[in-house]
């Protein structure tokens, strides 16, 4: 059999088995385990520990569940009705202001944890009710927080930036910083998007005969708003000492992840009073769930790789989309494209793995800067987090508000997954947004 | 006619062609096209650099059972299986590229042989590389000039007499060095020339210190190959794989070498400062590194102390 | 009836350790954290760091991650794609999960065995880490191998308790 015949078997048993039921994990474990079986020598088999082993031995790597285990002592405290209060008082005067602050709180909420599902659960737990209450459509209310949600990977702390920087070997510092102004763009964005529709659907109202809840005036004083910010003020804090310390870098980002979850531990159990162990014990068991699952995703993963790259399925592929003579903004094109169809059925992490060894060749030698790459690379996942059938955040949603139909979500996403596709066609044109800031450090 | 076996060739440097680029990927690749062209294509060659198949300390591992055929490996990876390797990054052990190349036939040499040979490895190629240091403070020339430092030593042997110098040996991977050295989690940092230039130290540093005089660094970087893999071979293609093998050295330490002078070119056009190690610098370090590396390798290894002398004995 | 009552036992235990593992695995990262703060603070206070505090995190993070991917699993918490489950019928689900089970198990115990072998070689050849702390080898190794035991006997759990029970159970009231 050819290399060609090789590859094609391997990526349909990995369908296989990805659509099998399996964990994700566990399926692209197993398509490299009969790989190896049936077309490599036996010595591989048995030296498979040991690949884990090597692969997961990595400096880099600890800054995932140390994220994660801030995300999990934040998310156990008020902070996100806190933020979600303040954004909304501070803001109240903006059309659609409800919406808008839910996105800002998302934003913020994004800045202190690396995972997307997380910072839709805590924010949508709060805003959806609320915006419902308040006259917002279904649509509107779910979609802005799914989509405000995917800002937390691409506002750093992010799983996702991580994963990409070990994969090429970039900086995980410089991606993260990378992030920030396209991330707190997308969310300006999203908030004009948002204002946008809502003042459509107030319109909508005033033409409609009913007393829609849209239309009732909000007050708030000064006091009332001023008195938000101390109950902020730590998380504010904790945020900044970790950007100031990624940026300036007073450690290894995985030095300063230890010093943002050891922060935010104290945090929590001194200011939050989150001490007892009932509380304590959902964000440790929390943190060991979310880390093993991606921690055995990347693991399985390598695994995956290896098999990809011992058979030389990798290369070929490679070789094969370089071959292509593509213009280089047609092969960026493609690769989005591609990105984007397996982000309706991977999540992030898989997808990262799986598909950068193959791309990366392409991308670096049409001349992309790679950690440009990595943010655009990002807003493609966040996409696919929104994206039906598979789409992590699609199912918070659902799972926060089960009276809504998925159909109604899905309704609600789509003009934010259409803006994320014109971003990333800003940021292609407009490189500077993602380097800039970077760019200031040389 | 046969259908060709291919070989695969693993390595952790940055991948290029067989003119350009790091010359450690383009010795691989001269040797698998020379390979490749004397046996009439009946060996071919698939290179995965950049660690793209294996994980750098790890191939080690995969050659010895055989699931890797060949690498430009540095043999003190090793070092924590086989401790007796730890002497290929041995701090100022080694003091010049033509006594490091003479190990090949003295006792030491053929010593080294067996000992990789017992692991089920083969030394093709034998290999030296000089390194340097990049800092940010002061230039780094004796001893005396790194007390305090956060020095990125690399390797168990480097931290082990920089930490007796008075330094402190502080562990960052590799894709962080350039942002540490920045921001001055590391003030210094000790590696190949080759690696000083392709990290793009010289953005940040504001010294250099090269091997173009003396050096205490030299690391054994061979390209070696799986034993179980070598015997798989006829005996003309094992001949064949000797010869080429060996036919490189000469390559070897001029690329080598060419590095050292470029690592002095590229900071000195970065606006750097540029120093060299003298001898009296040397034999500083040298009683630095027999009182500290030298010493747990004489007593943590059964016969680290023979080793030693067989080395030093090298004219 | 007897061998009923064992299995039972059996499952009820290894819950309860899966679970002790879980909160062991959330641990193990609160104290990396610690300790790589702490060891940012003394290199900026004291400009001294230490040579193994990054090291034991990532052996702290690689038994974090093993020991408790049987309590992930037990947990739901190893993410899968599940459209599929909307496109067939039940039995033809019940029949597929098992299957997909009885692929996992066998990956895992693979891999626990391979394991096991890797502690024992790295333990009788004294393996340890090129560091100058040089941590024994066999010991991240052997996290590696309880993880994987682990795992693959809370699979034998689920195979036999998830998926085998309720398709006797619904053999039995087919025919009745
Ligand atoms: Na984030
Ligand atoms: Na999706």
């Amino acid at each position: 059999m050819g290399v060609l015949e090789i590859g094609l078997l391997y990526l349909g048993a990995a369908l296989l088995l990805l659509f099998s039921g399996m964990p994700i994990a566990f399926a692209l474990g197993g398509v490299a385990l009969a790989f190896m079986f049936f077309f490599m020598p036996s010595s591989n088999l048995e030296n498979i520990a040991e690949t884990l082993y090597s692969e997961l031995n990595n400096f880099t790597l600890l800054t995932i569940p140390l994220f994660i285990l801030m995300g999990a002592a934040i998310g156990k405290t008020r902070a996100a009705a806190d933020l979600y209060e303040a954004a909304h008082r501070w803001l109240y005067k903006l059309p659609g202001s409800l919406g808008v602050a839910n996105v800002f709180g998302c934003s913020v909420f994004a800045a202190m944890c690396g995972s997307s599902p997380a910072t839709c659960a805590a924010m949508g737990g709060m805003g959806i009710p609320e915006m419902r209450k308040r006259g917002y459509s279904e649509e509107l209310a779910t979609g802005l927080i799914a989509a405000g949600g995917t800002l937390g990977i691409l506002i750093p702390p992010s799983l996702t930036l991580i994963i990409y920087g070990i994969i090429t070997e970039q900086s995980i510092g410089k991606l993260f910083i990378a992030g920030v102004i396209p991330g707190i763009l997308l969310a300006v964005i999203f908030a004009l998007w948002v204002m946008f529709a809502a003042w459509r659907e107030k319109q909508a109202a005033r033409a409609g005969r009913a007393a829609s809840e849209l239309l009732k005036a909000e007050f708030f004083t000064w006091r009332q708003r001023l008195e938000t910010l101390p109950r902020l003020l730590p998380f504010v804090v904790l945020i900044a000492v970790v950007m100031v310390a990624l940026y300036d870098g007073w450690g290894t980002p995985s030095e300063v992840a230890g010093v943002g979850a050891a922060g935010s531990l104290l945090l929590v159990t001194a200011i939050y009073g989150v001490w007892r162990w009932r509380d304590l014990k959902e964000i440790l068991l929390g943190t060991a769930r979310e880390s093993c699952m991606i921690m055995m995703i990347i693991a399985m993963a390598f695994l995956f790789t290896y098999v990809m790259s011992y058979l030389h399925i990798t290369q070929s592929m490679a070789q094969w989309l370089v071959g292509l003579g593509l213009s280089k903004w047609a092969y960026l094109f493609w690769v989005n494209v591609l990105l984007l169809v397996l982000g309706c059925f991977l999540p992030p992490v898989a997808i990262i793995l799986m598909v950068t060894p193959v791309i990366m060749p392409g991308i670096l030698a049409a001349g992309f800067d790679p950690i440009w790459f990595g943010i655009v690379l990002t807003i493609n996942m966040e996409m696919g987090l929104i994206t039906p059938p598979v789409g992590l955040n699609l199912f918070v949603i659902n799972g926060i508000a089960p009276d809504i139909g998925f159909r109604q979500i899905m309704r609600g996403v789509m003009p934010f997954i259409v803006i994320m596709g014109l971003y990333i066609v800003l940021l292609a044109l407009f490189p500077e947004i993602v380097m800039w800031l970077p760019d200031q450090s040389k | 006619a046969q259908a060709p076996k291919v070989l695969k060739i693993s390595h952790q440097f940055p991948g290029g062609s067989i003119d350009e680029g790091d010359f450690r990927d383009r010795m691989v690749r001269k040797f698998a096209a020379e390979v490749e062209k004397r046996t009439n294509g009946q060996l071919k060659f698939e290179i995965y650099p950049a660690s793209s198949l294996v994980k750098p300390v790890e191939q080690w591992g995969a050659m010895a059972n055989g699931s890797l055929d060949l690498s430009l490996y540095p043999l003190a990876y090793a070092g924590g299986r086989v401790p007796e390797l730890n002497i290929g990054l041995m701090p100022a052990l080694v003091t010049s590229y033509e006594q490091g190349l003479r190990w090949k036939d003295a006792p030491i040499g053929k010593e080294l042989v067996r000992i990789v040979e017992e692991k089920g490895v083969k030394i093709l190629t034998w290999v030296w590389q000089a390194g340097g240091i990049a800092s940010r403070g002061k230039p780094i020339v004796g001893p005396d000039d790194v007390k305090g430092l956060k020095f990125r030593g690399g390797s168990k042997e480097m931290d082990m007499m920089l930490k007796a110098a008075g330094a402190s040996p502080t562990n960052v991977p590799s894709s962080e060095i350039y942002n540490a050295m920045q921001s001055g989690v590391l003030d210094a940092a000790l590696t190949s020339s080759t690696s000083l230039i392709s990290f793009r130290l010289h953005e940040h540093a504001k010294h250099v210190t090269t091997a173009r005089d003396k050096t205490f660094w030299f690391m054994f970087e061979p390209i070696l190959m799986s034993k179980a893999s070598f015997d798989k071979l006829t005996p003309e293609q094992q001949k064949i794989v000797m010869e080429v093998g060996a036919s490189l050295e000469k390559f070897g330490m001029e690329s080598a070498r060419a590095d050292d002078q470029k690592l002095a070119e590229v900071y000195k056009q970065a606006g750097d400062a540029v120093h060299d190690m003298n001898e009296a610098a040397f034999a500083k370090w040298r009683d630095i590194a027999r009182a500290s590396a030298w010493k747990d390798f004489e007593e943590k290894v059964p016969n680290g102390k023979k080793l030693l002398e067989m080395a030093v004995s090298v004219k | 009836m007897a061998a009923r009552l064992l299995w039972r036992a059996f499952a009820r235990k290894l819950a309860a350790l899966n679970l002790w593992m879980g909160y062991a695995a959330g641990l193990l990262v609160a104290v990396s954290a610690v300790v790589l703060t702490a060891e940012v603070l003394l290199r900026y206070f004291l400009g001294s760091p230490s040579d193994w505090a990054l090291e034991l995190c990532i052996y702290m993070l690689i038994a974090s991650t093993f020991v408790s991917t049987a309590y992930t699993l037990a947990a739901k918490g190893h993410v899968n794609i599940d459209i599929v489950d909307h496109l067939m019928s039940g039995t033809a689900n019940r029949w597929r999960m098992l299957l997909a089970d009885l692929g996992s198990a066998g990956l895992c115990g693979f891999v626990a065995v391979n394991a096991w072998r890797l502690t024992a070689v790295a333990l009788n050849e004294g393996w340890v880490s090129n560091s100058t702390w040089g941590p024994k080898l066999w010991i991240p190794f052997a996290f590696i191998a309880l993880g994987m035991t682990l795992l693959a006997l809370q699979y034998l759990v689920q195979i036999v308790d998830a998926r085998l029970a309720p398709m006797l159970a619904g053999g039995r009231h087919g025919r009745a």
